[in-house]
């Protein structure tokens, strides 16, 4: 698997002026990754040390010139979970979930 | 003389301006009667045989007229049941594990979730840490969490937690409308991790597939290589195959779909395999009509009272598998999580059911806590949980 999924990576270039939450895994020092996706123009939103990510917000142009940083392994968007409980009204249906909005988002830049 | 034999419940249900044409009812009879004596109404009775007893349908004029009748004593309304959490728990054998000593006493268990409500008796003095990871403030605005750490541990009297003595520690990491982002779930699952929690709850999920390698999966994965058992929801996304999502793909922690108190699996409960080919879930848990704690002020669920309300979920299955978690580990406090994950599935009752729908089974919380495969099906057993306090009515002659 590459540094990003196929359709993200179309939908950031689709969008470079759109603004996206990230996450971005990188090697090496996370505190220097930090200071240079700042650097980049990324808002850094926290950082993780379980697994050298670092979660950004910043323009779909800025993240996909991230992809050419060798320090950055991976870029993943930072998507929506939600609770996992029906409520009694949907008992023994099938609920499909709900939503991640960002699924629906268009590009608006 | 009718109005004694009719139950109140019954009579106001017949009395009610939107009643039914037909009711579902349950008839007591004289000790002495036998089946073919007994007055009926509807067709294809069923005659229990504990108690000279059947249950029929019948409009308000048969029941009155049944009511004259000196063959029958008395005329029940039959009243829906459901699936409450003393009987999920029960039906798990949680309390064989709670007689053989152990209750989770002291295991730091985190529930990452919408928060708590830390004003709820059932939690009253095991809250041992807070933390809020959405700019709310870590009171639980939305009901989730509470009702979740509920099911982990909650010390009620009727409705008790699996673990009802472990200590809690919450990370609200879900804002009140019951979503967040990724990051937020792995800011709590770090926050926990560095409390020293044993166990992790994420009964939250995105949309699948998923194959384990996103950032919140493997957040999930680390913090069990820290030594932290992660219990992880299957989604609510099923029945359709592969819709699993993150965190539910995770390759180390233990991922949860939902069955009913029946062992039926619940048609919302997402499917594997993975998209990397993995079979999940690993185990399913009760998850239908769950009864548990209530936030103050919450919405959520159907609620029962003040205190509790009632919910369905693999939201609710997950806390199942985390309160057994802390029961072994108060029992066994050096298994790791692999040995945990493996114990539970090893000894979980094989349904029947196809692997990406049922894992390995429903888990059993005495089975797992013996540590032995669990013995092949067996006829079903008498009516468990809430269905024994159906007979218990009866007997009580309410």
């Amino acid at each position: 698997m590459g540094k990003i999924e196929a359709a993200f990576h179309k939908r950031l270039k689709e969008c470079p002026d759109q603004t996206v939450r990230l996450l971005v895994r990188v090697t090496g020092d996370i505190s220097q990754a930090t200071t240079r996706l700042t650097e980049l123009g990324a808002t850094v939103l926290r950082s993780f040390t379980l697994t050298d990510t670092v979660a950004v917000t910043c323009s779909g142009s800025t993240a996909a010139a991230l992809l050419q940083e060798p320090w950055v392994q991976a870029i993943e968007e930072d998507r929506q979970v939600f609770t996992q409980s029906n409520g009694a009204e949907n008992q023994g249906s099938s609920q499909g979930g709900k939503h991640d909005r960002n699924q629906d988002r268009v590009c608006t830049g | 003389m009718t109005e004694i034999k009719i139950a109140s419940a019954l009579a106001e249900q017949m009395a009610a301006p939107d009643a039914p044409e037909e009711h579902r009812v349950i008839v007591r009879y004289k000790q002495d009667l036998t089946i073919a004596g007994r007055p009926l109404t509807g067709p294809s009775p069923y005659h229990f045989v504990l108690i000279p007893a059947a249950a029929t349908r019948a409009t308000s004029e048969q029941i009155r007229r049944l009511a004259l009748n000196p063959a029958v004593e008395r005329i029940w309304p039959d009243l829906p049941v459901h699936t409450c959490l003393d009987a999920s728990a029960a039906h798990i054998r949680a309390p064989l594990v709670w007689e053989a000593g152990f209750t989770g006493r002291g295991v730091p268990v985190a529930v990452v979730d919408t928060g708590i409500d830390p004003s709820h008796p059932d939690f009253a003095g095991r809250i041992m840490g807070m933390e809020d990871f959405t700019g709310e403030g870590p009171r639980d605005n939305h009901g989730h969490g509470t009702h979740v750490a509920g099911i982990v541990a909650g010390a009620g009297t009727k409705y008790k937690g699996i673990a009802p003595e472990a200590h809690i520690y919450t990370a609200k990491v879900l804002h009140s409308d019951g979503s967040g982002y990724m990051s937020e779930v792995m800011a709590g699952l770090e926050w926990a991790v560095q409390q020293h929690v044993k166990v992790i709850n994420l009964s939250l999920g995105g949309l699948g597939p998923c194959d384990g390698s996103d950032a919140l999966s493997t957040t999930c994965d680390a913090a069990v290589d820290r030594g932290v058992m992660v219990c992880v929801a299957a989604g609510n996304y099923g029945p359709g195959p592969s819709s699993i999502g993150p965190p539910g793909c995770a390759r180390k922690a233990l991922t949860v779909g939902a069955c009913s108190n029946d062992d039926v699996i619940a048609i919302f409960s997402a499917r594997g395999p993975t998209s990397d080919g993995r079979v999940k879930p690993d185990v399913l848990m009760p998850g239908v009509d769950i009864v548990s704690c209530r936030a103050q002020g919450a919405g959520m669920g159907t609620p029962v009272d003040a205190l509790y309300t009632r919910s369905s979920g693999t939201s609710m299955a997950t806390p199942h598998v985390a309160g057994v978690a802390a029961l072994l580990l108060e029992a066994f406090p050096d298994l790791s999580p692999g040995q945990i994950k493996e114990r539970l599935m090893n000894t979980a009752k094989d349904l029947g059911l196809e692997a990406n729908t049922q894992g390995e089974g429903r888990a059993d919380a005495y089975q797992a806590y013996l540590g032995e495969p669990h013995a092949p099906p067996l006829p079903p057993p008498g009516a468990p949980g809430c269905l024994v306090s159906v007979l218990q009515l009866l007997m009580a002659g309410r």
